[in-house]
C-alpha cells in the first residue's frame, strides 16, 4: 500500500552539508517533497519533508535515517477546514508559509492542500470564525 | 435618462435587465458605457466582511411584574449589553466582551466569545440567557430578571450599524520585526504578508464612487433580510484624493445602515475574532444601483486595475497615527495573490470574502427579478467630495479651555 508520511528532520551539523535525502531517494523507490527547510552550513538543519512510497519502503527509510543520527518527528496532528464554517475569505492564504491553501480559479472558493501542511498553527489563529482546527 | 420609476415599472412588468457588478463590467468592456447603460437596468453589488461598528437593539417587552433595566445592568450570554435607554430596551455592540474575558492578559488573548456572536445566535433563532438587574421603582419594582429568550418571543430586534461597507479600505503589512495582531489579522514581521478588506469590483461604494446612486433610504440587502441606508457612516471622509474616474484612493466613504433583525439570517451576520484583537460582527450588505444613465454604467465600468488602495505600516504609521503610506496597490494586483511594495513581492490574504460577496450580488439580483425587491430614490444626498465633510482626528487636551 502506498503511504505519505510527513517527518521533521533534525540533522547534526556534521550531516548537514552531505546530499542524505537524495542518496536514500537514489537507493529507494520512494518520492519526496520538502516542504519546510532550514540548513545552513555548519549548523543544526531543520526539515520538514514528506516520503511518499510503499508502506515499507517509506518505513525503511526513516529507520536509515534514525540509524544515521538524525532526530526524527512525525507530525501527528492534522489541520482540517470545516467547510460548513469557513467564509472563503482568505486570510489564511497570505499566513500559510507553504502555500497548503490556494484559491479554486474561477469559484475562488479556499481550497486546502493537507499535504502541504507542516501544522505550524498560523492560520488556525489567524481564521476570524475559527474554521481551522487541530485533530490529534 | 431612465428615472428610478421606470425602472420599477420594467421590474414589475419582468422586462428589467439585472446584472451583477461582475457581470457589469464585460458588458461595459464589450459594449461601451453608452450601449451599457440603455440595456442594463439595475447592477447588483455585494460585500462581506468584518464590520466592528454593527449592532443591535432590543425591545424585550414587558414581564410581569415589570423592571426598569434602563439604569440598571444587563448581560446577555454572560456579554454586557447597554442599559441606558428605557425599561425594556438594550442596546448591544458587536465588539462587547464578557467582564471576566482574560483579554490580552496572556498576548495575544483569543477573544472567543462577545457581541458579534450573540447577534449571530439570536439570529439563528437560538435562545440568549438574559440577566437583568435593576433599583426597584413603584412602577417597576422587579429588581432582578434571569430568562432565556429567542429572536421569535421578544417584541423588537434591530440591526443597527452606524459604520458599515467601507468604500475602499488600508492594505495593512507589518514592517516590524515581529508578529503583530490586529484587526487587520495577523500580521507577520518583515512584511510577510499584506491583507486587505473590499470586495474590489463587487464593492457596493466603489461601484458608486460619486454616491451618485447610493443615499439615505436606498433599501438594501442586510444580512440576508432587507435594510436600508439610514445616514452616512461615522468617519465618513469623501474628500480624499482620488483618480482622474472619481474613484478614492483611500479609505473614504462609509454607511450607517438599519433594519429588522427577525428577517435576517445567520449566514450572512457571523461573530468572529481576530486573536489579539477583540470580537466583530461579519456584515453582508447588497446595494443595488439603477442605471439611470451612462455616468453609473462609467463607473460600473472601472476594472480592478484602475482602483488602487493605500499600503499601510501596522507597526508604526498606524497605531500612531502618522498619515505615510508605504505606496498604492491596485485591486487587480491585490486580488492576484501578491502585491509589490518597493522591491519586496507580499502575498495577499483578504478579510472580506469575494465568494460571500458573489453570493450576496447574485441573491439581490434574484430578489429584483423574481419582482420581490423594488428600487427606492434616496430621500437625501451623501455627502460628496465637495461637502467639504472631512474626517476628523481627536485631539488630546489636558486642561479645559
Ligand atoms: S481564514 Fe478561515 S474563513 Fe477565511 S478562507 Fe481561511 S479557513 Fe476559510
Ligand atoms: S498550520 Fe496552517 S498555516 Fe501552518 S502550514 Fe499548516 S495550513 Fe499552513
Amino acid at each position: 500500500m502506498k503511504i505519505s508520511e510527513r517527518v521533521v528532520l533534525k540533522f547534526p551539523r556534521e550531516l548537514v552539508d552531505k546530499p542524505t535525502i537524495s542518496n536514500l531517494v537514489k537507493k529507494y523507490d520512494i518520492e519526496f517533497n520538502i516542504l519546510q527547510a532550514q540548513v545552513l552550513p555548519q549548523k543544526e538543519g531543520l526539515m520538514v519533508i514528506v516520503f511518499t512510497g510503499e508502506e515499507n519502503v517509506v518505513k525503511h527509510v526513516l529507520k536509515e535515517l534514525k540509524n544515521q543520527n538524525i532526530i526524527l518527528q512525525r507530525l501527528k496532528q492534522d489541520i482540517t477546514k470545516d467547510d460548513k464554517i469557513c467564509t472563503h475569505c482568505g486570510v489564511c492564504i497570505g499566513l500559510c508559509p507553504t502555500n497548503a491553501f490556494y484559491y479554486d480559479g474561477s469559484t475562488r472558493k479556499v481550497l486546502f492542500d493537507y499535504e502541504k501542511c507542516i501544522t505550524c498553527m498560523l492560520c488556525v489563529k489567524g481564521c476570524m470564525v475559527r474554521a481551522i482546527k487541530i485533530k490529534f | 435618462m431612465k428615472t428610478i420609476e421606470e425602472i420599477n415599472e420594467k421590474i414589475r412588468k419582468g422586462q428589467a435587465v439585472i446584472v451583477t457588478a461582475e457581470e457589469m463590467l464585460e458588458v461595459v468592456k464589450k459594449k461601451g458605457e453608452v450601449k451599457a447603460a440603455k440595456e442594463v437596468d439595475v447592477v447588483t453589488t455585494g460585500t462581506f466582511g468584518p464590520m466592528c461598528s454593527s449592532s443591535i437593539y432590543l425591545n424585550f417587552g414587558h414581564p410581569a411584574p415589570r423592571i426598569k433595566i434602563g439604569g440598571g445592568t444587563c448581560f446577555l450570554n454572560g456579554v454586557p449589553a447597554y442599559a441606558g435607554l428605557a425599561a425594556v430596551d438594550v442596546y448591544l455592540g458587536a465588539t462587547a466582551i464578557p467582564p471576566d474575558d482574560p483579554k490580552n492578559l496572556y498576548y495575544p488573548g483569543e477573544f472567543s466569545y462577545g457581541g458579534g456572536y450573540v447577534i449571530e445566535e439570536l439570529v439563528s433563532g437560538r435562545s440568549i440567557l438574559l440577566e437583568a438587574t435593576s433599583y426597584g421603582t413603584d412602577c417597576y419594582p422587579r429588581k432582578e430578571l434571569r430568562s432565556y429568550f429567542s429572536l421569535k418571543n421578544i417584541n423588537e430586534a434591530i440591526l443597527f450599524n452606524p459604520r458599515n461597507c467601507y468604500q475602499n479600505y488600508n492594505v495593512a503589512v507589518n514592517s516590524s520585526d515581529r508578529m503583530l495582531y490586529t484587526y487587520m489579522g495577523i500580521l507577520k514581521p518583515n512584511f510577510g504578508n499584506a491583507n486587505f478588506c473590499s470586495a474590489g469590483v463587487l464593492s457596493p461604494l466603489l461601484r458608486d464612487p460619486e454616491y451618485y446612486s447610493i443615499g439615505i433610504g436606498t433599501k438594501i440587502f442586510l444580512g440576508g433580510g432587507i435594510g436600508y441606508v439610514a445616514w452616512h457612516g461615522t468617519q465618513h471622509n469623501p474628500s480624499v484624493e482620488r483618480t482622474s474616474e472619481g474613484v478614492p484612493k483611500r479609505p473614504a466613504g462609509t454607511l450607517a445602515v438599519i433594519g429588522d433583525l427577525k428577517q435576517m439570517n445567520g449566514e450572512f451576520l457571523r461573530g468572529a475574532s481576530f486573536v489579539g484583537y477583540g470580537v466583530t460582527l461579519i456584515v453582508g450588505i447588497g446595494i443595488p444601483i439603477p442605471v439611470v444613465d451612462e455616468k453609473v454604467a462609467f463607473w460600473c465600468g472601472i476594472p480592478a486595475e484602475k482602483m488602487f488602495a493605500p499600503v499601510v505600516d501596522y507597526s508604526k504609521s498606524y497605531p500612531e497615527r502618522k498619515p505615510d503610506i508605504l505606496g498604492e496597490a491596485s485591486y487587480a494586483e491585490l486580488f492576484s495573490g501578491s502585491i509589490k511594495v518597493g522591491e519586496r513581492t507580499i502575498p495577499t490574504g483578504a478579510l472580506s470574502s469575494f465568494v460571500m460577496a458573489r453570493k450576496i450580488a447574485g441573491i439581490l439580483k434574484n430578489w429584483i427579478s423574481s419582482r420581490s425587491f423594488e428600487l427606492t430614490n434616496p430621500v437625501a444626498k451623501l455627502p460628496g467630495k465637495e461637502s467639504g465633510v472631512k474626517m476628523k482626528g481627536f485631539e488630546t487636551k489636558e486642561k479645559i479651555q
